[in-house]
């Protein structure tokens, strides 16, 4: 026994100090100083994004760029654990990304991580400007620019114009109106809907517009989390009314329910990809049914959301040539009209491209009921996204579909489940580090 | 008394050339598993164990502060009280499906007993993944082969299956099941055919019933057997992590991310970066999961009998 238990000291024992010398050494934070100035550039984008690096390759053919296509599944939570890797091991960063989700950059510019580079200096002021100060706003961290927009998503008002003419109603502008014509509706025309509150985007659809703060950043990880306000309760007392009604749908966005649900949607509001991914592709929506107008407010705050849209980010562990090439690449697949209007299928973030991206994309197509009005529309929506809904670690939306979906699946109310979506997003902020103000 | 310990030495000293040549060869049998021991199974725990005391700030000696973290975690009690839950349900479902259907084809042996075999075998044949897949298409009314009845219980969508925490303990508890069971009987049938013919013989000519025979005889003897499938089926239950991972991916994120503690631990080291918290959880299972272990072993005396 005593032979077996040396024998056993034997081997454990020179593992331990192994293991301990791993430990140590891998703990330390690791010194970025060194950064790679040569070979060929590293891209990371989703299956969406690779026309993109295509067309950039053709641009560019003396640049030799390495792509790399990783899950876009929203929320894909592995990206952030290998970063945590490369910046134990001091290699393996990509040189530019393409974020999958949003809520990735705040991980990516945090001092923690410290992935983004500053591209305050780096980006020429004639691109900055190009931007409307709501489309860049998400870019903006600490007073620096740490990525680079790719698509615009702003909320404008999807309805069915062929029901609204046949019904005799008048498109609403503002929230009050919104909840009186879905009153009418419900009692008018029982069975039909007004707007989808399930999984997916929905805090964004409606609560970052109307100014609601569940993560606003007052301070370096400081956030401040309070749903009793105003900003907030009005929202779920308006949703809450539609709900009794039965005219919001809780199925999710992009759940298989969604398409029985949408052939009775007479309105939402809808990001502006909706109008072709959506209603067109997913629902089937025929042609010359469909059309957006401005977004929907309250009164005295002339603000709307936002559901997505890109980010580009590149790399801080760069410098010399390899820094200049990736900063050519983002600049192409942000800018360039040869990327953004002639293979891009979303509304490009970069002001400049917008005309043209209208022109092909919607003043050209056959499917919207009224072409113009839905351009004028989009151009209206990038300007009015409000600032103060910020990307945190935690994110509100997914948070939603944990918390408020179950609840409404359940039948309970927006406002029985509200103190548990407070108390939620203040455990996981605090999860992630931030110190809260409620 | 002298002459009768003579020749027991003697045998003895003979025997040890051979107990030598046995030992040599049990070594190399038994090497390769025990380096892979080492290198999968001790040193990442042996790893973890350090780990969990390192600070994830500075770097340097942290004390229980990760434990702490752990503990004090919204989700801690909740994930535990998942995977408690599902045991509640799972376990014996297990235990008394698994062995119930081996002793009703021990007791049909032939032709007809070994066919069933192969047909509750079946659904373990197909490997964890495809399983699941499976059953996410029996999930979801949409496009479900029992769709009439999810529509007679007037479920929609899975979101409105899952919405229900008790509701996921079951989806979960049927989904390992069917998993598992095919093969876990293929174990207990094999136990039960260590049950000799001459023990079955005489319990018969007592006068057994064949109730009794299941019950008295049968079951006694596989007890072992037994407490091996719920010490390996309690391991894998509460470490539990691919299957809510999965079913959270298809509900649309309607499940918490951080349902069972491993996906709690998953949280702590890919997402908030804090691995010393990661590891100090992962401590933690270990040592339930381990004592658990001992006591099942120690109560069904399974090492001593098998």
């Amino acid at each position: 026994m005593r032979l077996k238990m040396s024998a056993l000291l034997g081997v454990v024992m020179p593992m331990l100090l192994l293991v301990a010398g791993c430990g140590s050494g891998s703990s330390t934070p690791s010194a970025n100083t060194k950064t790679v100035q040569a070979g060929p550039l590293q891209v990371w984008v989703d299956a969406p994004r690779v026309s993109a690096v295509k067309a950039f390759e053709k641009a560019y053919p003396k640049i030799k760029v390495q792509m790399n296509i990783i899950n876009d599944n929203i929320g894909n939570d592995a990206l952030r654990g290998k970063f945590e890797l490369f910046n134990k091991s001091g290699s393996g960063w990509p040189d530019v990304i393409f974020f999958p989700t949003n809520s990735d950059i705040s991980w990516a510019s945090s001092s923690q991580i410290g992935y983004t580079a500053n591209l305050t200096n780096l980006v020429p002021k004639s691109i900055q400007n190009g931007y409307a100060p709501a489309a860049i706003a998400a870019c903006k961290v600490g007073g620096k620019l740490v990525c680079l927009r790719n698509d615009d998503a702003a909320d404008v008002l999807w309805y069915n114009a062929k029901l609204f003419k046949e019904w005799g109603y008048t498109p609403p502008k503002t929230w009050p109106q919104y909840e009186a014509l879905g009153l009418k509706i419900a009692k008018q025309h029982p069975g039909y809907y007004v707007g989808i509150i399930g999984s997916d985007y929905t805090f964004d659809r409606y609560f970052w517009g109307s100014g609601c703060p569940a993560n606003q950043l007052v301070g370096a990880n400081k956030v401040k989390i309070d749903l009793t306000s105003p900003n907030c309760t009005r929202m779920v007392n308006l949703l809450d009314t539609l709900l009794k009604a039965k005219v919001v749908s809780t199925v999710g966005l992009f759940s298989s329910q969604s398409k029985a649900v949408a052939q009775k949607l007479v309105m939402t509001p809808g990001a502006t990809w909706y109008g072709e991914f959506e209603f067109k592709d997913a629902w089937n929506i025929p042609a010359g049914q469909i059309t957006s107008t401005t977004p929907l407010t309250w009164p005295g705050f002339p603000y709307t959301g936002d559901e997505g849209g890109g980010l580009w980010g590149m790399s801080s562990h760069i410098s010399g040539k390899m820094q200049q090439n990736a900063l050519k690449f983002i600049e192409f697949v942000t800018t360039n009209p040869k990327n953004q209007v002639a293979l891009a299928p979303t509304f490009p973030a970069y002001g400049p491209d917008d005309n043209a991206w209208l022109q092909k994309n919607v003043l050209s197509s056959n499917y919207f009921a009224d072409p113009a009005q839905v351009a004028a529309s989009f151009k209206q929506a990038i300007k009015m996204v409000w600032t103060g809904h910020p990307y945190t670690q935690f994110d509100p939306d997914g948070i939603w579909d944990t918390t408020v979906v179950p609840a409404l699946e359940q039948g309970k109310t927006l406002a029985q489940v509200w103190p548990t979506y407070q108390k939620d997003l203040v455990n996981y902020a605090q999860l992630y580090g931030y110190s809260v103000t409620q | 008394m002298a002459a009768a310990v003579q020749p027991k030495n003697s045998t003895r000293l003979l025997k040890r050339p051979r107990r030598a040549r046995q030992s040599g060869h049990t070594l190399l049998l038994v090497g390769p598993y025990f380096i892979a021991l080492l290198l999968v199974g001790a040193l990442p725990a042996v790893y973890a164990l350090i780990q969990s005391f390192i600070s994830p700030l500075g770097g340097g000696f942290a004390g229980l502060l990760n434990y702490q973290t752990v503990l004090t975690n919204f989700r801690f009690i909740a994930s535990f009280g998942n995977v408690g839950l599902l045991l509640l349900v799972w376990l014996p479902m297990m235990v008394v499906g698994v062995v119930g259907l081996a002793l009703l084809i021990d007791a049909a042996r032939g032709r007809f007993g070994k066919f069933m075999l192969f047909i509750y075998y079946l659904p373990g044949a197909l490997a964890g993944m495809t399983n699941f897949m499976l059953w996410l298409l029996i999930l979801d009314p949409n496009v479900s082969p029992i769709r009439f009845l999810w529509n007679a219980t007037g479920q929609t969508s899975i979101d409105g299956i899952l919405a229900s925490p008790m509701h996921v303990v079951w989806v979960l508890a049927a989904m390992l099941f069917y998993q598992g069971a095919g093969s876990w009987l293929l174990i207990i049938y094999g136990g039960l055919n260590s049950v000799s013919d001459e023990v079955i013989e005489a319990a018969r000519i007592d006068g057994c019933s064949a109730w009794q025979m299941a019950w008295r005889v049968k079951l006694p003897i596989i007890a072992p057997w037994i407490g091996y499938l719920v010490l390996m089926n309690f391991a894998y239950g509460f470490q539990i992590f691919l299957e809510p991972q999965v079913l959270a991916t298809a509900a649309q994120g309607i499940l918490s991310p951080q349902w069972s503690p491993n996906q709690l631990s998953y949280t702590y080291a890919y997402e908030v970066g804090n691995t010393g918290a990661a590891a100090a959880l992962s401590v933690i299972l270990l040592v339930i999961t381990l004592a658990l272990g001992v006591l099942i072993i120690t109560k069904t005396g399974m090492l001593e009998r098998s």
